[in-house]
């Protein structure tokens, strides 16, 4: 069965496709949703709402290529988190915002493996987590993020420093980088 | 998307559920969605059918209030003359309301009459009389109602029935009556009438002749035994005069 057969399926409310979807990236989609929640429980609560929705809503869904799939259900699994952050993330404004130069921080993160990468990440505070996943992961603007967190621009923008801060004293402290 | 992001990214999205440090079975985690699934279809399928049955109950009732709307709407139009038509249903259904409201006050107010203190209420009772004015005669108890303002909705003493005479009528004989043979013969009672005036016939009554299975009804009876006694006195005068004319005839006769 491939991708397009097993979408045919769900389409027609069929399990063995729906769960051929769901087998396929089921995975990939609870590591974006850990990224972005730190419990992984909450996280796979996340991804199968996700799932089922994208399952609801399948009619919606036209399939154009490889990759079309995991981008579809990969917007519906970050939108779950999100929803489920809104609701208990306060992002606290803070002062001062660090320049850090970003062909020094891709360097730096180049170079790190990326388990380690992923335990920094999720160990960041809520706020700071969000932002930075949603700016230096998924590459949205500070207004997008304002106005899907329903924040300033500011706040974005002070998050992502805090977080980015966070982050080199992590990595400088545990001697991942030198 | 910057570059930065999307090597970040392709780093991460790289990384599988055990490198990020999470056990996690897919079948496991696959019949969690599953019951997740039934579960919104029951969700799902419950407000259809109680959508459909409460759809269902407004189109009765709707059908229901536009039969009795059509019922109400006939007699207005014609007591309207057929001038003026309801702007709307709604109006239509007020003043069909309204004239029905009407009419069951105005039949309230025809039955309804407020017994005051003074008021009261005589029974009369059927009574055998000689004159016509005596017939309308009162047994003669008057009977106070009770001394309240409240309505009362039957206040309407029964009606006087007319006097029931259980008894046959004496049977008196014309000059051209055919004789009673037999005991079973039924006596004629035409000759008799009782009404607001009375007449007896002066015919004589033959005593041999009457039926003799009436009589212990007749002598029960007020009204017979006067009209036996009435009838006996005739004849009687009648028999004086007779034997009176015959005397006078015979001296006649003689002279």
């Amino acid at each position: 069965m491939n991708e397009l057969s097993a979408i045919t399926l769900a389409k027609k409310n069929d399990r063995k496709g729906q769960q051929w979807v769901f087998y396929t990236h089921g995975e990939q989609m609870l590591v974006i949703a850990l990224r972005y929640v730190r419990d992984v429980q909450v996280a796979e609560e996340m991804m199968q709402n996700g799932f089922l929705k994208f399952f609801q809503q399948i009619e919606r869904f036209e399939y154009s290529g490889t990759g079309s799939l995991v981008a579809w259900l990969k917007k519906i699994v970050i939108n779950e988190c999100l929803m489920h952050l809104r609701k208990k993330t306060i992002f606290i404004v803070e002062n001062g915002i660090d320049s850090v130069d970003e062909v020094e921080e891709n360097n730096i993160f180049a170079r790190i493996d990326a388990r380690d990468i992923m335990n920094m990440i999720v160990a960041l505070p809520d706020g700071y987590r969000t932002v930075f996943n949603l700016y230096a992961v998924e590459g949205f603007g500070h207004k997008e993020i304002s106005e899907m967190l329903g924040i300033s621009e500011g706040t974005s923008k002070s998050q992502l420093s805090k977080a980015k801060n966070m982050l080199r004293e992590k990595i400088k402290k545990e001697h991942l980088y030198e | 998307m910057n570059n930065k992001g999307e090597i970040l990214k392709d780093r991460l999205d790289s990384l599988s559920a055990l490198d990020a440090g999470i056990v996690y079975s897919r079948e496991t985690s696959w019949d969690k969605l599953a019951d997740k699934m039934e579960q919104k279809k029951k969700h799902v399928i419950w407000p259809y059918y109680t959508g459909m049955a409460a759809a269902l109950l407004i189109v009765i009732v709707f059908l229901k209030i536009n039969l009795q709307q059509q019922k109400n709407q006939i007699p207005v139009v014609q007591t309207q003359s057929g001038t003026k038509q309801p702007t709307n249903p709604a109006s239509a259904i007020i003043e069909t309301f309204q004239n029905q409201a009407n009419e069951a006050r105005e039949v309230n107010d025809a039955h309804i009459k407020t017994a005051s203190s003074n008021t009261k209420k005589s029974v009369s009772s059927p009574k055998a009389a000689l004159n016509g004015s005596d017939v309308n005669s009162n047994i003669g108890f008057e009977e106070p109602i009770i001394n309240c303002a409240l309505p009362i909705k039957e206040n309407f003493p029964p009606a006087p029935e007319e006097p029931k005479f259980s008894m046959r009528l004496k049977h008196i004989d014309h000059l051209n009556d055919t004789p009673i043979s037999s005991q079973w013969q039924t006596p004629k009672a035409g000759n008799v009438r009782y009404n607001s005036n009375w007449v007896v016939h002066t015919n004589v009554l033959k005593e041999q002749e009457e039926n003799e299975a009436f009589k212990p009804r007749k002598e029960n009876n007020s009204f017979f035994n006067f009209v036996s006694a009435h009838n006996k006195h005739a004849a009687q005068q009648e028999e004086e005069s007779n034997t009176n004319n015959n005397l006078s005839f015979q001296i006649l006769q003689i002279k």
